[in-house]
C-alpha cells in the first residue's frame, strides 16, 4: 500500500462539442484521502469533465497532471493504465458469472501446477480479500445476476480496487439505490478514502455531498463557479452557486383553473424509483412535474402509463361524472403521450409526415369490416394540421426524417391534436428544438389547456416549467417533496427544493 | 414482492435448469418399458454410434453460442474434412487426420475473421458459407460417392469392452470433456462467457473480444472436421449427404441442452451432451418401437420449439431480475 500522497490536477480544461461549449477553462485539484464532490445541474459540465478524465472524450486543450507527471488520456484504456477507474451509472458486469470472476476478470490468477489453467481458489481468496477491505459481506461465489443493484456496484468498485486504481470516479452512483444500499455504498466510499485513494463523486444531491465529501467543486454552464471545503460553506450558499444569479427571467402567469379533477393517482410504487406517489390532475390545467435527473420524473410517467411494471398504486379516471378505476394500460389508451426521445419512441422515422400525424387515430380513418384505410382523408387532415401548426415541410408526403427537430415535434403534437384526448402527457416536449419552435410549442400547450385539455408537463428546463405550469410538483428521490402554485412557482424556489433544501 | 414470489421463482429456476434432464430420464424409463430392445447393450452401442458425430460437432458449436454468435457452416466443414480424408486416402492414416483437422482450423478461422474482425452478422455469414463450403466440396468430389480406403475405415469399427464401446464415441466423449474443462478452467473459457454476457463491458475492461470470438469459431471448425472424420471412418465412404443438415440438428441439441441463443450461459457437459442424447434417443426409441420414422421430425421440431421458447422466457426472467 502506498502511503505517499497522490495528487491529481486538471488544469485549464476546455472542451467544445459542435455548437456547445461544454467546458471552459476548468481547473481542479484532488488529493488522495479526500472525497471531492462535483456538483451542478444537468448540463453544467460535470460528466464531460469526468469523461475527459476517464479518457472517453479527449479535451480540446488543458493539461492533466498526476503526481507531477503530465499524462495523456486518449482512451478508456489510457485511463485504466494510469490507475483511473470510472464507475458509470450503467454498470459493467457479466451476469451469469461469479462475483470473483467479475472482480478479477482482467487479471485471472494462474494455477501453479497446471499451465493454461486458472486457479478458482485463488480468485475466490483474492476477491474475498478485496471485498473484506471494502467491508462488504458479498459472497464471492454467488452469481452477479443474484445480486441487487447496490451489490453489483460494490463488485464494480472491488474490480477497480483489484486492478490497482488510485483514482475512482463515481457518476451519480445513488440514482437507483435504496436508502440501505446507499448507506452501504457510503461506507465503501469512505473505506476507499481511508485507503488513500483519490475519489471524485458526481452528484446533484447536496445532502449526499454534505454527508460524504470533504471538498466540493461547483460547475455551471461549463465553468468553475466555486470550490472549497464542504465544512466551510453553507448549503444555501452552494445552492446559490449551482443556480447562479442569471435566474428568474421567466415569469409564471398565474391563471385560475377549475377544481374539477380528471385524473387521480394514489400511492404509486415502483421499487426504489417511485416510493408512493399521489397526484391529481385537474381539468384544463398544466401540471408541471419538476425534478433533477434521476428523481423519477420519466419513471413516473412510464409507470402510470403501463410501460414499466407498477408494483402497487391506483389510478382513477373521472369521466362523464363517474369515477372509474382503471389500469395503467387503459390510461395509456385514454391519453396523448409525447415521449422524451422522439427519434427512439416517437416517430416512424422513414414514413411520410401524413402517416406520422394520423398514426395516433387510425380508427377514425378506417372503414368497413376490413378496416380499410381511407388515405385521402388522412392526407387531407394531415394537410390541415400542417397549416394549422405551420409545420415547415415541402409536402405532407415528405419523409419525416427530413424535417427539423422542431417541425418533427410539431408533427407529433398534431398527432395528438388529431385524436383530441382529454389528458395529454408531455415528456420533454421541447428537447432539441430551436427557440422559435420552442415558443410556438409553448403557446400551443397554453392554448390546449385553455380549450379544456389537462396537461402533465415534464421538463428538465426550469424556465419551461415556470412559464407554462399552473401548479408544479417537485420530485426528489422518487417522492413528491413539494407542491408549488401561484407565487411559489419561481426558479429559485423550485431549484432549491429539487436540490435538497429543507422546507 | 420478492418474498411472496420466492417459492414460485425457485420452482421456475429448477425447471429452467433441470427440466430437460428430467425429460431425458423419463424418456429412457418410458422407452425401456414399452420396448424390449431399448435397454439392451447392443442398442446403447447403436445409440452411442448414432450420437457421436453430432456430439463432436455440437461441442464446438456450444462455444460459439456462448460467445453470442452462431455457426451454421459446421455441416459443410464436416463434408470438406471428409473430402480431405478421401483426397489423402493413399497416405498414412495420420496424414489424413492431420489434414482433416487443418481443414477445420482454416475454415473456422475464416468464419471467425469475418464475424469477429469484419463484424459481419454470424447467422447470415455462416448461412452463406454453409452453402459455399458445400459447393466447394461438391466441386472436388464431383458430387459422387467415394471410398476412403481400408486403413482409416478400419478404425471406424473398433470397439472396446466386448464389442460394446466404439472408439469413435470415445473420441467424441473425450473431445467434450476437454472442451468443458477449457470452458470452466481456462482464461479463454472465462472470457467466452464474459463476451457472451456483455460485449460492451468486455471491450471496456480490456478483454480481447475479437480474438476470443475468432478462437471460438476455430474450435467449432475443428470439432466439425472431427465430426466429418469420424463419419467417414465409420461409413468408409463419403457421400453428398455427409454432414448435410447437421448444423440444424446441432443448434437444436445445443439449445435444448440449455445454452442460450443470447450468449453467456451454457455448458458442453452435461448440457450439450444431454441435448444430443435427447434427440438421438427419441429417434432410436421410436425406431425400436417400430413407429413410422416420419413422426421423428415432428417430435424433434416440437422439442426444439419448446427449448427455444424456454430460452427466451429464461432470458426475460433474468433481465427482469
Amino acid at each position: 500500500m502506498t502511503i505517499n500522497k497522490q495528487k491529481l490536477e486538471m488544469l485549464n480544461i476546455t472542451k467544445n462539442f459542435p455548437g456547445v461549449e461544454a467546458l471552459n477553462d476548468v481547473s481542479i485539484v484532488a488529493n488522495s484521502g479526500e472525497i471531492m464532490g462535483l456538483v451542478g445541474v444537468n448540463g453544467a459540465g460535470k460528466s464531460t469533465l469526468m469523461n475527459v478524465l476517464g479518457g472517453i472524450y479527449p479535451s480540446d486543450s488543458g493539461k492533466i497532471i498526476l503526481n507531477n507527471n503530465h499524462i495523456q488520456l486518449q482512451s478508456p484504456n489510457d485511463a485504466a493504465k494510469n490507475g483511473i477507474s470510472f464507475i458509470h451509472q450503467d454498470l459493467l458486469y457479466f451476469a451469469s458469472q461469479t462475483v470473483a470472476e467479475n472482480i478479477y476478470m482482467t487479471d485471472l490468477p494462474k494455477n501453479d501446477l497446471l499451465p493454461f489453467f486458472i486457479s478458482k481458489s485463488k480468485i475466490i481468496e483474492k476477491s474475498s480479500q478485496v471485498l473484506d477491505m471494502l467491508g462488504s459481506d458479498i459472497n464471492p461465489n454467488s452469481l452477479i445476476e443474484e445480486l441487487s443493484t447496490g451489490e453489483k456496484q460494490i463488485v464494480e468498485i472491488a474490480r477497480a480496487l483489484a486492478t490497482g486504481s488510485d483514482i475512482v470516479i463515481f457518476d451519480e452512483p445513488t440514482s437507483s439505490l435504496s436508502i440501505k444500499e446507499k448507506e452501504k455504498l457510503f461506507k465503501v466510499v469512505r473505506k476507499l478514502k481511508s485507503e488513500n485513494k483519490i475519489i471524485v463523486y458526481i452528484s446533484h444531491f447536496l445532502n449526499e455531498i454534505q454527508e460524504l465529501c470533504d471538498t466540493y467543486v461547483v460547475l455551471r454552464n461549463g465553468r468553475l463557479v466555486g470550490s472549497g471545503n464542504v465544512a466551510d460553506e453553507s448549503k444555501n450558499n452552494i445552492i446559490r452557486m449551482i443556480i447562479g444569479r442569471d435566474l428568474t427571467a421567466s415569469k409564471n402567469i398565474f391563471k385560475e383553473t377549475s377544481n374539477e379533477t380528471i385524473l387521480e393517482i394514489n400511492n404509486l410504487v415502483q421499487g426504489n424509483l417511485l416510493q408512493g406517489i399521489d397526484l391529481t390532475l385537474n381539468k384544463g390545467e398544466v401540471l408541471g412535474l419538476w425534478g433533477l435527473m434521476g428523481s423519477g420524473r420519466t419513471e413516473l410517467i412510464r409507470t402510470m402509463l403501463g410501460l414499466d411494471p407498477m408494483e402497487s398504486g391506483e389510478i382513477y379516471l373521472y369521466q362523464d361524472s363517474k369515477t372509474k378505476k382503471i389500469s395503467p394500460k387503459q390510461l395509456l389508451k385514454q391519453c396523448g403521450y409525447v415521449t422524451e426521445s422522439r427519434r427512439i419512441d416517437g416517430l416512424f422515422i422513414s414514413e411520410p409526415v401524413w402517416k406520422n400525424i394520423t398514426s395516433g387515430n387510425l380508427n377514425h380513418y378506417s372503414r368497413g369490416r376490413l378496416n380499410l384505410m381511407n388515405s385521402n382523408a388522412e392526407m387531407q387532415s394531415a394537410q390541415d394540421h400542417i397549416e394549422q401548426l405551420k409545420i415547415k415541410t415541402p409536402s405532407y408526403s415528405t419523409s419525416i426524417e427530413n424535417l427539423s427537430g422542431g417541425n418533427q415535434q410539431k408533427a407529433i403534437f398534431s398527432r395528438w391534436l388529431d385524436k383530441k384526448p382529454k389528458i395529454l402527457i408531455l415528456d420533454e416536449p421541447t428537447r432539441g428544438v430551436d427557440v422559435g419552435a420552442k415558443q410556438e410549442i409553448g403557446s400551443l400547450i397554453t392554448e390546449l389547456a385553455r380549450d379544456g385539455a389537462s396537461i402533465l408537463l415534464v421538463s428538465s428546463e426550469i424556465e419551461e416549467i415556470v412559464s407554462l405550469s399552473n401548479r408544479v410538483l417537485v420530485l426528489r428521490d422518487g417522492v413528491i417533496v413539494h407542491e408549488a402554485s401561484g407565487e411559489g412557482i419561481n426558479e429559485v424556489n423550485l431549484m432549491s427544493v429539487a436540490l435538497g433544501k429543507e422546507q | 414482492m420478492q418474498s411472496s414470489s420466492f417459492n414460485l421463482s425457485q420452482i421456475q429456476h429448477f425447471i429452467f435448469s433441470y427440466g430437460f434432464y428430467i425429460l431425458l430420464f423419463c424418456l429412457v424409463i418410458l422407452f425401456g418399458f414399452i420396448s424390449n430392445d431399448f435397454l439392451s447393450i447392443s442398442n446403447w452401442t447403436q445409440i452411442s454410434i448414432a450420437a457421436c458425430f453430432l456430439l463432436a460437432a455440437s461441442a464446438g458449436l456450444t462455444l460459439v453460442l456462448i460467445t453470442g454468435n452462431i455457426d451454421l457452416s459446421i455441416g459443410s466443414i464436416a463434408y470438406l474434412a471428409a473430402t480431405a480424408v478421401y483426397l489423402t486416402a493413399d497416405y498414412h492414416p495420420l496424414v489424413s487426420i492431420m489434414v482433416a483437422i487443418l481443414v477445420g482450423i482454416s475454415f473456422g478461422l475464416f468464419n471467425g475473421f469475418l464475424v469477429a474482425y469484419l463484424k459481419m452478422n454470424s447467422l447470415l455469414t455462416t448461412l452463406a458459407l454453409m452453402i459455399a463450403y458445400r459447393g466447394l466440396a461438391l466441386v472436388i468430389t464431383g458430387g459422387s460417392m467415394h471410398y476412403i480406403g481400408k486403413p482409416l475405415a478400419s478404425f471406424g469399427s473398433v470397439k472396446f469392452f466386448s464389442n460394446s464401446l466404439p472408439l469413435i464415441f470415445l473420441t467424441s466423449l473425450f473431445l467434450m470433456i476437454f472442451l468443458q474443462i477449457v470452458l470452466k478452467k481456462t482464461r479463454f473459457g472465462t472470457y467466452c462467457y464474459a463476451v457472451g454476457n456483455n460485449e460492451t463491458a468486455a471491450t471496456r475492461i480490456g478483454i480481447p473480444v475479437r480474438r476470443v470470438k475468432a478462437l471460438a469459431f476455430v474450435i467449432s471448425g475443428i470439432c466439425a472436421a472431427i465430426s466429418g472424420l469420424l463419419l467417414s471412418m465409420y461409413l468408409g465412404e463419403i457421400t453428398t449427404f455427409t454432414g448435410r443438415g447437421m448444423e440444424f440438428q446441432a443448434v437444436a441439441a445445443v439449445v435444448i441442452g440449455g445454452t442460450s441463443l443470447f450468449g453467456g450461459r451454457g455448458s458442453v457437459l452435461p448440457g450439450t451432451m444431454a441435448g444430443v442424447l435427447l434427440l438421438i434417443i427419441i429417434n432410436n426409441g421410436l425406431g425400436t418401437r417400430g413407429v413410422s420414422p416420419y413422426i421423428y421430425p415432428f417430435v424433434a421440431g416440437a422439442l426444439i420449439f419448446i427449448a427455444i421458447y424456454l430460452d427466451s422466457i429464461k432470458n426475460r426472467y433474468m433481465i427482469k431480475k
